[in-house]
């Protein structure tokens, strides 16, 4: 309960002022003083790090699995939660030495202890806990895994540092599990621009699966709903300008058959029967390539052709005319698109305008005959 | 909806009304078929056209999602192809064996017609022109359905089927059938909402309801109001009973006699305005007898003397009502 009554502290502070409460300031800032001077390290206090520090012990799992439990005492401090909290504050069963035993499922294997550590970071960081049980990690654990990552899998455990503005070490944390994919991913045009542009533009892992509560990249509705991650840059005008890209892809895939259809999946039109072509069915996934570079329209074509037929069994170059390859129609590249759309545009007005007229005349007819 | 020639009913009512049948079962049947089949692809077709508003996700939750939806609307659109065909195919018959009066086929003297009726509405004419069986208004929204039924059908086969039309004919044609489609349905929305909706509903003429195509009869006094050409074509003699011969009809039909052509109007050719006439001749002797019996069966059970006593009475009204449209109005108000 230590950790309690000190997380209330602040509280107290902000209702009695000291610097109100003290009969002068100059007395107020020199207790201050004097109580910095003799202030040491939260963890010196409980005396782990006499041991702990660089120790090389290992604990051994009922699995077999072992876990050296020294700590760099520097690192530690350096961490963000270094010098905010005690170890006990995470490792709060262990109050005494000898260490008291833990329950025999805590220790079956490292996943397990940690999964159970994760109890431990909820107390603080309870939205985050909350959100990683929506993720494919946590569903995995559910599932039996104990390789699937709890919060130290990502976070580290006592090297603890914010990530903020270093992309690449988001993806290298990935990819200490997911090792081809963040290969395929480092040669993509992302993963080629990451190396000059860390300034948040490019997408990294997390972008696109996000962090805590990640999704199943295998389901239906992640497909069909992809196409939002891909409009969070690619629709954004101001950064597509700045990479000399069109930011009319979005608009002009969102208005195409298969872009209203997984729309309509993504605003609660249920499941997708079959898979619906979105972005990623012709860019690809993790090996983005640029079409840019591409060169011939003929080797893109053909690469289309391929991609149509996934699905649409018999699928020649004629019938990949039908996608106007994210242009807008107008009278040049798609005369007859164009036409009919302006034909309807001026054909509706002028026959409704008629009709309305007919029966407003024949309304003030019957009126005035009266 | 065209009739056939063959016969042309008519019958009394309770109330001493006499109904001429302007729809005939079968026209019926089909016209709550299209009803039914034009809401049902309404309902799953306009959802995917308006995908970003609330109410579209609204109906597609209704039918138990998009995939539902369009299963809906697929066979929605096959149960329109079939109608169609069945209908375009009778016209075809009907025409082949010459049995078929095509009553809502446009011809020239619809746009003189219009022209004379837009003369009338503005106040340059006392009486609106003489129209035949299906005025012009109705015609045009009748060609509408069928021209836009074929729109609609065309450009939803080819977004069905878009491998097997794109062996056929430029891909590009399947974006342009996707813009056709979507279009030609607000097109036939509006019309149907605001055209068909003022004509057979909302309109003073009518209002509120015009039942004859749910009834298939209408009364011998709306037609000779508002369909005068047929009136005349088929009570040459006065409207049934007139004689006051125990009220048998006197419904009969004849292509020789020319109407006298009223002083606004343009001058009727029967040949002109009605582009099946000619091939209705051989089934005229037929035709008359027809009617002459029916209603004749459906006066049997009727006390004669109190039927021709009421017929004269209503026809004296009527007569006297059509005679002095002009003068009579504005004593009403």
């Amino acid at each position: 309960m230590k950790t309690d009554s000190r997380s209330y502290e602040p509280m107290r502070i902000g209702l009695f002022c000291p610097t109100r409460a003290w009969p002068s300031r100059p007395l107020f800032f020199g207790v201050a003083a004097l109580a910095l001077l003799f202030a040491t390290p939260l963890w010196a206090e409980e005396e782990c790090m006499d041991c702990h520090d660089g120790a090389e012990d290992e604990v051994e799992f009922a699995d077999g699995s072992k876990v050296v439990v020294g700590i760099d005492a520097k690192t530690w401090e350096a961490s963000v939660h270094g010098g905010e909290l005690s170890c006990s504050d995470c490792h709060h069963t262990i109050n005494e030495y000898p260490h008291p035993t833990k329950p025999s499922e805590v220790m079956a294997s490292v996943g397990d202890f940690q999964r159970n550590q994760a109890e431990t970071c909820k107390r603080c960081h309870y939205a985050y806990y909350t959100r990683v049980l929506d993720g494919i990690h946590y569903k995995q654990h559910t599932e039996g895994s104990t390789k699937a990552p709890t919060c130290v899998g990502c976070h580290g455990a006592h090297e603890i540092r914010s990530l903020k503005g270093d992309p690449l070490e988001i993806n290298h944390r990935c990819a200490n599990c997911h090792t081809e994919i963040a290969e395929v991913y480092a040669n993509s045009v992302h993963g080629r621009a990451l190396v000059d542009h860390q300034d948040g533009d490019i997408p990294v892992c997390t972008d696109c699966h996000g962090a805590h509560d990640i999704a199943d990249p295998n389901a239906a509705s992640f497909h069909a709903e992809s196409y939002q991650l891909c409009a969070r840059c690619h629709g954004d005008e101001e950064r597509m300008e700045k990479y000399g890209l069109n930011a009319n892809v979005l608009t002009s895939y969102l208005e195409d058959f298969h872009g209203i259809s997984n729309q309509l999946y993504a605003a609660g039109g249920g499941e997708p029967g079959r898979p619906m072509a979105t972005c990623t069915d012709c860019h690809g996934i993790h090996d983005i390539q640029s079409f840019k570079n591409e060169g011939e329209t003929v080797v893109v074509k053909q690469r289309v052709v391929e991609v149509c037929a996934k699905c649409h069994e018999g699928a020649t170059p004629e019938f990949t005319d039908a996608w106007l390859s994210h242009y807008t129609p107008t009278f040049e590249n798609a005369p007859l698109v164009w036409s009919i759309k302006w034909g309807y545009r001026i054909l509706i007005p002028m026959i409704m305008l008629g009709l309305i007229l007919h029966i407003l005349l024949h309304l003030w007819r019957i009126r005035a005959r009266r | 909806m065209k009739t056939t020639a063959k016969s042309t009913r008519i019958r009394k009512t309770g109330d001493g009304e006499w109904q001429v049948e302007r729809f005939s079962p079968f026209r019926r049947v089909e016209h709550i078929l299209t009803i039914l089949i034009f809401v049902a692809l309404v309902v799953t077709g306009f959802p995917q056209k308006f995908y970003e508003s609330s109410w579209a996700t609204g109906l597609i939750d209704f039918f138990g999602g998009l995939d539902q939806t369009r299963t809906i609307h697929r066979w929605a659109g096959i149960a329109f192809a079939l109608s169609a065909v069945v209908h375009l195919g009778g016209i075809a018959i009907g025409v082949a064996t010459r049995k078929m009066r095509l009553t809502l086929m446009p011809a020239p003297q619809d746009l003189r017609d219009a022209w004379n009726n837009l003369l009338y509405l503005l106040g340059y004419r006392d009486h609106p022109p003489k129209f035949p069986k299906f005025d012009y208004r109705q015609k045009f929204e009748y060609v509408g359905l069928i021209l836009g039924g074929l729109v609609m059908l065309v450009s939803g086969f080819v977004l069905l089927f878009p491998i097997e039309f794109a062996s056929l004919a430029p891909g590009e044609l399947i974006p342009a059938s996707r813009v056709m489609h979507s279009n030609e349905a607000v097109l036939a929305l509006l019309v149907l909402v605001v055209w068909h909706l003022y004509g057979s509903h909302f309109s003073p003429d009518v209002f509120p309801m015009d039942k004859s195509v749910f009834t298939g009869y209408m009364t011998v006094k709306d037609l000779s109001h508002h369909h005068k050409l047929e009136y005349e074509r088929l009570f040459p003699a006065g409207p049934p009973g007139a004689n006051g011969k125990s009220g048998e009809a006197e419904a009969l039909v004849s292509e020789s006699e020319n109407p006298d052509d009223g002083p606004e109007d343009e001058p009727f050719d029967p040949e002109e305005n009605d582009p099946g006439d000619a091939e209705e001749s051989e089934t005229e002797q037929n035709e008359t007898e027809n009617v002459e019996g029916e209603a004749a069966d459906a006066l049997e059970a009727a006390d004669a003397l109190e039927a021709a006593d009421a017929l004269e009475a209503a026809d004296a009204l009527e007569a006297a009502s059509d005679a002095k449209v002009e003068p009579s109005a504005p004593a009403d108000t």
